[in-house]
C-alpha cells in the first residue's frame, strides 16, 4: 500500500461537491426542484491509492464520478487534481486535465464504438492529445494492447468480436492510453461473468503495481471493492456516510449503514446463516426529496429524535476514520 | 420422499443459422417437497432455459424440447396437452424473473394482476380475488396493502415489484416455485429482504423452491442441495455442504476461487490474497468442440479430456460429478 507524505499534496482532492439535477415542471418548464444526486462530499485519492466508493442505486456514485472528470458539471465545490481547480478551468485547460484522469465504464457493449476497429479506438486518443502519431502511435497501441493481455494482431478487430470480459481490457486500454495518473472505474466488472471478474479484478492489480496509478473504484458490489481497495468510503443518497482504511472498515464499520452493508452480503459458505435482523427495512429515499436531518434516518435501526432533524457531520478520528452519525 | 418435480435427461435445442444449439444437453435434476435447490451457473449455461422448459416456455421455432422428460408429480409436462400445462402454469409451477418491471403488466393495477391467477385457476370472484391479492400483499410485507391494490408498477421501487411478483407467483399456493435470478437487479439490502421472505414464505407454505442464480453467496444462504451447470450440462450435484467442503468438478472448484471473499478479506490482516483466475471464457454452444466443455478453461484437462466428455458419476452418496479427474483440485 502507497501512502504519499504528509507533505505532497493529494492528487485528487475533491472539497464539497455537489451536483445538482433541476426538474422541470409544466410548458414552460420551470424549475420545480433539484436532484441532489451529490450533495457535499468531500474526498482525496493518494498516488498509487485506491479509493473504494460503494453504495446502492441511487446514491450518487456515478454522477461523482462523472462530476470529478466534469462529463456531468458540478453545482458547487472543488476538484483539485495535483493542487489545480479543474472546476473553473476553461475548455483548453480542461482538456490537458483530461490527459491525467480518464475513466473505465461499467457496459463494455455500448462504450466503445462498433464501427472502427478497437486498435484505432486506443490510437485516437493518442493522436487527438498529441502524444504521438503514425507508425509511433501504433507502436504505442501494441504496447498497450500487451499490457492489458491483448493480442497485438487484435488491434485490427471490432468490438463486436470480443467477450465481455476483452472489451473491458480494450475500455481499459483505451483509458491507459493517455498514461492518466487516475482512473475512475465505474462498475467496471458488474457486467462480467463471475468466472472473468477475476481476470479483470486482477488486471486493475497489476496495473496499479506497474504503473503507479491511482483508482477512484466505484461498486456496488462491497466485496469487489474489499478485494481492490486501500481506502472506503460508503455513500447514501449523495453524502458520504463513512471513510475508513479497508481493515478499520470491516472489522469496526462505525455506520449502522455500513453495518447492514456488510450484514446484507451473503457469504459463500453455508456454514453461515445470516442473522435475521440484517435486512434493511424499506427503500432508498428520493435524492429529489431526501429526508430532513440525517438522510438513513428513516431506515436506521438506532434513530434518535435528533437524527430527524440535525444532519450529522462527517468526522475523522485521530486514526483517520470518518463517520457521519450522531451515534457512532 | 418422491420429489414434486423431476426433470430427466432434458434436451432443448435451438435451429439457428449457424446450426444446432444444445442449450440443454440433458439435464437431470429433482426437487422435493419443502427443499430449495440451487442451479447455478454463469451466462449461456443453460440454467434459465432449463426452468423455461419446465413449463414449456420456449419459444417455438427455434427453441424445441427434443428429448427427455419433465415429471411434476409424475406426469410428463412434456407430452402433456396445451390446456393441460395452462392449468399447471402458475397455480401448481409458478415462476419469478430477474427483472420484475419487465414481467408485470404496465397497464394493469397490482391488485388485478395478483387476482388475475386466482380468478383464472380458482375461480373466485373479482371481488374474493382482490381480497386475497390484499392478503398477499400483506404476506410479502408490502405495507399499506390496501391502496396499493389500485396502484401501478411503475409506481413502485424495484424490490417492491419483485414482491408483487412473489405474490402474484404464490397467490394459487403453487407446489413448485421457479425463481430465476429473483434478486440480481436489486439492491444488495433489498435482496437480503427478498432472500428472506422467499425463505419464510417457503417454511409457512411447504413450497419446494428452484432458485437459479450466478451468485454463490446466495445458494450458500438458501439452497439445501446445488447443481452446477457448465455449457448446458450438470457437471456437479451435491448437498450444499457438500459442495462447498468437497467440490468435485474443477470448474465448481473455480467458481469459489475466482469471487472475492469480505469475509475472508475482512478477517485477514494484510493485502487480499490475488483472486484465481479461470483463464478464458464461457463457450459459446454453437462452437462446442467434442469432450469436456471445460477443457480450454481448465488447469487439470489431460488429453482424455479433450477426446471424450466425462459422464455424471455418483462420487460419493448423493454427490455428482462430471470429470475425469480426482478431487481435490485446489
Amino acid at each position: 500500500m502507497t501512502v504519499s507524505p504528509q507533505s505532497t499534496i493529494p492528487l485528487l482532492q475533491v472539497n464539497d461537491l455537489k451536483t445538482h439535477f433541476p426538474i422541470r415542471k409544466g410548458v414552460f418548464s420551470r424549475i420545480g426542484g433539484y436532484v441532489r444526486a451529490v450533495d457535499g462530499v468531500s474526498l482525496t485519492i493518494n498516488q498509487g491509492e485506491t479509493l473504494g466508493l460503494v453504495g446502492e442505486s441511487g446514491s450518487g456514485k456515478s454522477t461523482f464520478g462523472k462530476s470529478v472528470m466534469r462529463l456531468v458539471e458540478p453545482t458547487a465545490g472543488e476538484v483539485k487534481i495535483d493542487g489545480v481547480d479543474i472546476t473553473k478551468s476553461s475548455r483548453s485547460e480542461m482538456f490537458r486535465h483530461r490527459r491525467k484522469v480518464q475513466m473505465v465504464f461499467q457496459d463494455p457493449y455500448s462504450s466503445l464504438n462498433p464501427r472502427i476497429p478497437v486498435g484505432r479506438i486506443v490510437a485516437e486518443a493518442i493522436r487527438i492529445h498529441g502524444i504521438a502519431s503514425g507508425q509511433e502511435a501504433d507502436d504505442m497501441v501494441i504496447d498497450i494492447f500487451r499490457r492489458v493481455g491483448l493480442q497485438p494482431s487484435q488491434t485490427r478487430n471490432y468490438a463486436n468480436e470480443f467477450s465481455g470480459g476483452q472489451r473491458q481490457r480494450i475500455g481499459i486500454a483505451r483509458a491507459l492510453a493517455l498514461s492518466p495518473k487516475l482512473i475512475i472505474a465505474d462498475e467496471p466488472v458488474s457486467a462480467l461473468d463471475v468466472s472473468v471478474q477475476a481476470q479483470v479484478i486482477n488486471l486493475f492489480s497489476d496495473l496499479q503495481r506497474d504503473l503507479g496509478l491511482s483508482y477512484l473504484f466505484i461498486a456496488h458490489d462491497l466485496a469487489v471493492v474489499a478485494q481492490i481497495s486501500h481506502r472506503i468510503a460508503v455513500m447514501y443518497l449523495g453524502g458520504i456516510v463513512e471513510v475508513a482504511e479497508r481493515q478499520e472498515l470491516f472489522k469496526n464499520p462505525r455506520h449502522p449503514y455500513t453495518k447492514a452493508l456488510v450484514a446484507a452480503i451473503p457469504t459463500p459458505n453455508p456454514k453461515i446463516k445470516p442473522s435475521a435482523d440484517r435486512a434493511l427495512k424499506g427503500d432508498i429515499p428520493s435524492p429529489s426529496n431526501p429526508p430532513a436531518g440525517c438522510r438513513f434516518h428513516t431506515r436506521c435501526p438506532l434513530a434518535e429524535p435528533r437524527c430527524k432533524q440535525q444532519v450529522p457531520e462527517l468526522k475523522t478520528s485521530s486514526s483517520g476514520h470518518s463517520v457521519a452519525c450522531h451515534l457512532a | 420422499m418422491s420429489p414434486v418435480l423431476e426433470l430427466k435427461n432434458l434436451q432443448t435445442h435451438f435451429e439457428t443459422r449457424s446450426g444446432t444449439v444444445r442449450a440443454v444437453d440433458g439435464v437431470s435434476y429433482h426437487v422435493n417437497q419443502g427443499e430449495t435447490l440451487g442451479v447455478v451457473g454463469e451466462s449461456g449455461c443453460g440454467k434459465s432455459v432449463t426452468s423455461l422448459s419446465i413449463l414449456r416456455l420456449i419459444p417455438n421455432p427455434p427453441g424445441k424440447i427434443v428429448g427427455g422428460s419433465v415429471l411434476f408429480e409424475g406426469e410428463d409436462l412434456t407430452q402433456v396437452p396445451e390446456n393441460r400445462i395452462r392449468a399447471i402454469r402458475g397455480k401448481e409451477i409458478s415462476m419469478i424473473f430477474q427483472e420484475p418491471m419487465t414481467s408485470l403488466n404496465p397497464m394493469m393495477t397490482v391488485g388485478n394482476q395478483i387476482s388475475e391467477p386466482l380468478i383464472r385457476h380458482l375461480g373466485l370472484t373479482k371481488k374474493d380475488a382482490l381480497d386475497r391479492a390484499r392478503e398477499m400483499l400483506d404476506l410479502v410485507h408490502i405495507p399499506d396493502s390496501k391502496s396499493w391494490l389500485s396502484g401501478y408498477p411503475h409506481q413502485m421501487s424495484g424490490g417492491m415489484r419483485q414482491r408483487v411478483m412473489i405474490a402474484m407467483a404464490l397467490a394459487c399456493d403453487p407446489k413448485v416455485l421457479i425463481a430465476d435470478e429473483p434478486t440480481t437487479a436489486l439492491d444488495v439490502t433489498i435482496q437480503g429482504q427478498i432472500l428472506m421472505l422467499i425463505k419464510e414464505l417457503q417454511e409457512k407454505l411447504g413450497t419446494a423452491v428452484v432458485m437459479i442464480t450466478h451468485d454463490l453467496g446466495v445458494v450458500a444462504e438458501v439452497a439445501d442441495r446445488v447443481v452446477v451447470m457448465y455449457a448446458g450440462r450438470k457437471v456437479e450435484e451435491a448437498d450444499i455442504h457438500t459442495l462447498f467442503e468437497r467440490p468435485r468438478h474443477p470448474y465448481t472448484v473455480g467458481l469459489m476461487t475466482a469471487i472475492p471473499r469480505l469475509d475472508q478479506i475482512a478477517e485477514a490482516d494484510g493485502d487480499p490474497e490475488r483472486l484465481t483466475e479461470i483463464p478464458g471464457t464461457v463457450p459459446l454452444l454453437s462452437e462446442l468442440q467434442p469432450g469436456c466443455a471445460f477443457k480450454d478453461r481448465c488447469a487439470f484437462a489431460t488429453e482424455r479430456c479433450g477426446q471424450q466428455a466425462p459422464a455424471l458419476e455418483e462420487k460419493s452418496k448423493g454427490h455428482w460429478a462430471a470429470c475425469w479427474h480426482e478431487a481435490p483440485f485446489q
